[in-house]
């Protein structure tokens, strides 16, 4: 009976393949579109396919760009900026979204009465609301981080929030029927129920925060990512201007790429089709 | 009715559950009668099963006993004559779903009660695994539940209410949701489980055969409003197994007494009470009741 059973245990079936062969395809499964991409971008560049060539460098051109934008230090130094702000924006963003979460999603009372004001509040295009910042907090670093954990703030608290409701009812029974009580349930029932949730609300946030980035460092910034792309357009150094953009893209990819993989290990528990 | 003799371990006393339903006419609140007039006596080490048709409060009966449900209707629990008044470590309850805690290991799950109790690490370590061989997963401690099949988990969740020594188990259709030879497999290592700890089991169940087969008393009883419609005891010696059953007479008979007692509350002009053990098998004709 045990033995039979064994067998129906999952293995994990990347084990079986050769690592070398299925790292390399991974590779060129993920990089396929991209390449031709570039490719593509070159020869129209190169051929002058456009109107406006002097819009339009080839990738090649721009690499330099960028390169050059590396070595004479300004490249790192903006983008230590910025991070920075989307870091700061980010991390109190979730310092007021995850317990703000959890009391809303375990307080029905509570949840009911503050609902109609965060729908609000959700709805309001980060955007329309720089004004307001700015006229709040000034042009200075406070301003852009405030606008960061603003447009951070909703991906995390709602996540968190059906995190906490959708709990299974079972598991609080079960939990319920051995004694427990509400502050070991919430404890090792409900957060843990919640974690993957929240996570997940995490991760869109992370990636969110070096998309407002941009809109932040449109507010008086002489330093940043967004801000060396808008100062490059306005000096018609397109090529350099494009190697921003490249680097943004590199940057939000690499994140959202990160908190997959790490989203994935820790969750080991839940099945396949229970992620989101 | 079976009179119990000796020591009384669990004494349910009038338990009368009602639900109120907003009637979609009249928009106004009717009385639905779950559960009426519940009395039982069950003495210490026995096995209770509980058989009836859907909807007769058989897992409202589990729910009020673990303490989860107040019953609205009065009535009481007592369980070594001391009174119930909410859910505690005294009582065991294993559900139809498992109800594991995915994110925790099987050998997590089993501490689960353990943690509760207060019980140092070292010895729920200790307490987990010797539960975890007696279920017979060895090898699994580190396994999560979405990488079990189905019967392994309900073992899981059997040692987990065993692990913190209930003295009495709650188990609402335990093997419902498992393949057929699973539930054998089950109920042949329940049997072994109950003979090795002497728990006190009530085991609500849909299967009359499950019934008769585990336990000392089968309880049958009525649809809406749920009462005690006969108390069957079955005499069958221990210890059973499935293949013993298969191949007793006695078996039978009580099996038959049992659907024919569940039956007749169905069929509308059925002479209640009228035919015994004996004379029954021919009347008995499956299809055009099913």
């Amino acid at each position: 009976m045990t033995k039979k059973e064994k067998k129906e245990i999952i293995i994990d079936p990347t084990q079986k393949q050769n690592p070398v062969i299925a790292a390399l395809k991974r590779i060129f499964m993920a990089s396929f579109a991209i390449v031709v991409f570039l490719i593509i971008w070159e020869v129209a560049a190169r051929l002058e396919l456009v109107s406006v060539p002097a819009f339009f460098p080839p990738v090649t051109k721009i690499a330099a760009a960028l390169a050059d934008e590396a070595v004479k230090g300004y490249l790192w130094k903006n983008i230590l900026i910025s991070l920075r702000r989307s870091l700061l924006g980010f991390g109190l963003g979730l310092l007021v979204a995850i317990p703000l979460g959890l009391a809303i999603g375990w307080f029905k009372l509570f949840g009911d009465l503050v609902n109609p004001l965060l729908q609000v509040f959700r709805n309001l295009p980060t955007l329309a609301l720089l004004p307001v910042f700015v006229m709040f907090f000034g042009i200075g670093e406070l301003s852009k981080v405030m606008v960061i954990l603003w447009g951070v703030l909703w991906y995390t608290l709602l996540n968190t929030i059906s995190g906490v409701r959708s709990v299974d009812p079972q598991l609080i029974k079960a939990a319920r029927s051995m004694g427990t009580g509400s502050l070991r349930l919430f404890g090792t029932v409900v957060l843990p129920a919640a974690l993957p949730f929240i996570f997940t609300g995490m991760r869109i946030s992370a990636t969110v925060s070096i998309l407002i980035l941009i809109a932040a460092e449109m507010m008086g910034a002489n330093r940043g990512l967004g801000y060396a792309m808008f100062f490059y357009q306005g000096n018609f150094l397109i090529p350099k201007m494009f190697g921003y953009i490249v680097v943004m893209a590199i940057i939000g990819t690499a994140l959202s790429f990160v908190l997959e993989h790490i989203e994935k290990r820790s969750f080991r528990w839940r099945d396949e089709t229970g992620s989101t | 009715m079976a009179v119990d003799e000796g020591k009384s371990k669990i004494e349910l006393d009038r338990l009368r559950q009602i639900y109120y339903i907003r009637n979609q006419q009249t928009r106004g609140l009717e009385e639905f009668v779950a559960l009426e007039e519940f009395s039982l006596s069950i003495r210490e080490g026995t096995f209770v099963a509980i058989v009836g048709p859907s909807g007769c409060g058989k897992s409202t009966l589990l729910d009020i006993i673990a303490g989860l449900t107040r019953s609205k209707g009065g009535g009481s629990i007592q369980i070594d004559g001391r009174q119930v008044t909410g859910p505690a470590l005294d009582r065991g309850f294993i559900m139809q779903g498992y109800a594991l805690f995915p994110w925790r290991t099987v050998q997590r799950n089993i501490e689960y009660g353990l943690e509760v109790k207060g019980v140092s690490r070292k010895e729920r370590g200790e307490i987990a695994r010797k539960f975890i061989k007696l279920v017979e997963l060895e090898g699994f401690e580190d396994r999560y539940p979405n990488e079990l099949s189905g019967g392994m988990r309900q073992r899981v969740a059997i040692a987990r209410a065993l692990a913190y020594d209930p003295e009495v188990l709650l188990m609402d259709e335990p093997f419902a949701a498992v393949d057929a030879q699973t539930r054998e497999t089950m109920q042949d290592e329940l049997l072994k489980i109950q003979s090795k700890t002497n728990k006190t089991v009530i085991f609500v169940t849909h299967s009359i055969e499950e019934a008769v087969l585990l336990a000392d008393r089968v309880v049958v009883m009525t649809p809406r409003p749920g009462r005690i419609k006969q108390i069957v005891d079955v005499t069958l010696p221990r210890p059973r197994t499935n293949a013993d059953m298969r191949a007793s007479a006695d078996y039978d008979v009580i099996v038959r007494r049992i659907w024919e007692l569940l039956h007749d509350a169905e069929i509308p002009g059925a002479v209640d009470g009228a035919a015994t053990g004996g004379d029954i098998a021919d009347e008995i004709v499956p299809s055009t009741i099913l």
